[in-house]
């Protein structure tokens, strides 16, 4: 656990194992915590950097405020990156920060190895995910119980109820500017332009049953995409796999990985 | 017709939501009229919470809901069935109408009613 300065915003994130660099970014309204159950399984290939969003976790918002934009999010990492020197991490988000990655190996392709988009797509906008403006501006009146009840119902039909219960505890851990900052900067991706600048290789692992990131909507990414790729569909699980069915997901990860090459 | 347009079904609806703790819990001193409206079909419920317990419900126009859910008929058929609210709110099939603010400051409450909808 370390604290770092990335263009002077107080950044906290986990380091764990040997290996080439990892660096996990959680979701929407969440943080480090939503990797738990991922660290120690991939800290045994890689040294595995779990960072905390500014605002989100222990990091400190930007002096700007919460961000409202998947691009200032990439940038920020990007940033990430070069503060702690890294040699071409390898990267893995979720859901919003599936876009993150994208987003990132799409302004600096070169700065990366290969990245891992855990439910999440080039285009999160409106006719994917479903989110409009009068929606957005419902959810911004309260958005720690939108996030809650939605992670509630977003989980897959093979998750424990003492599971969904820790995701939505998660919710509510983040503060409400930060989370609807999220979901407007989740709901308002649009990769399309810039897809084409991806080289690296791209992992794309979806749960089955997540309505949230429809697997429509990460099919239409594997097509854009012209670049190593792999696409892998988890049974019976839902918008969380990496918490919902960690030991399903750690594993389908690990091969999708050495499928490309990345191990 | 969904059921939540008869009052058989209100009825029976109400005595759960009084008697399911995780709900007493969320409702905790919620007053206030929620409404709903088919759209297709034209029919109207209400139900009056009175300190988080439903205090009154019906099916006539008498009363003057704070906020409204509306939609088509298939939607009412869908939260009867397994849609959870919060789906069909985010993907439009059921809109707010109404006093917004006071539907969102109770969502979890009306989610939890959502949810007790498909148990009855």
């Amino acid at each position: 656990m370390a604290y770092t300065s990335v263009k002077g915003i107080r950044t906290y994130y986990e380091k764990k194992g040997n290996g080439k660099p990892l660096i996990l970014i959680h979701g929407a309204s969440q943080d480090t915590l939503s990797w738990r159950f991922n660290i120690d399984f991939f800290s045994n290939h890689f040294t595995v950097y779990a960072i905390d969003l500014p605002g989100h976790g222990k990091s400190y918002p930007l002096q700007s405020g919460p961000v409202q934009k998947t691009e200032d999010y990439a940038l920020f990492v990007i940033d990430f990156i070069k503060t702690l020197n890294l040699d071409k991490p390898l990267l893995m988000g979720h859901s919003m920060a599936g876009g993150i990655c994208l987003s990132v190996a799409a302004k600096e392709p070169k700065l990366i190895s290969g990245i891992v988009v855990v439910d999440g797509a080039a285009y999160t906008v409106e006719k994917v995910v479903s989110y409009n403006n009068d929606v957005l501006d419902l959810a911004s009146i309260n958005p720690t119980d939108w996030f809650e009840c939605n992670f509630r119902t977003l989980c897959g039909s093979n998750t424990s109820l003492e599971r969904i219960e820790e995701i939505a505890f998660d919710a509510r851990r983040c503060s409400p500017e930060v989370a609807i900052g999220d979901l407007r900067a989740y709901t308002s991706f649009d990769l399309s332009t810039n897809i084409k600048n991806i080289t690296c290789p791209v992992l794309l692992i979806e749960g089955s049953e997540d309505w949230s990131c429809p697997p429509e909507a990460v099919e239409l990414t594997y097509e854009k995409l012209n670049c190593p790729k792999d696409y892998v569909l988890l049974n019976n699980v839902g918008h969380f796999p990496h918490t919902e069915q960690p030991d399903y997901f750690n594993e389908e990860v690990l091969k999708g990985l050495a499928r490309l090459n990345l191990l | 017709m969904s059921k939540i347009f008869t009052e058989e079904y209100l009825q029976q609806l109400s005595n759960k939501v009084n008697q399911t703790d995780e709900f007493i819990k969320e409702a905790k001193y919620a007053s206030f009229i929620v409404g709903f409206h088919d759209s297709t079909s034209n029919k109207k419920s209400w139900v009056e919470f009175l300190d988080g317990r439903v205090n009154k419900f019906g099916i006539d126009d008498t009363v003057e809901p704070h906020f409204t859910f509306v939609g088509e008929s298939e939607s009412w058929e869908q939260l009867a069935d397994k849609e959870p609210l919060n789906r069909l709110v985010r993907r439009s099939k059921l809109t707010v109408t109404g006093d917004k603010r006071l539907c969102m400051k109770n969502w979890k409450m009306l989610w939890l009613f959502g949810q007790l909808i498909k148990e009855v």
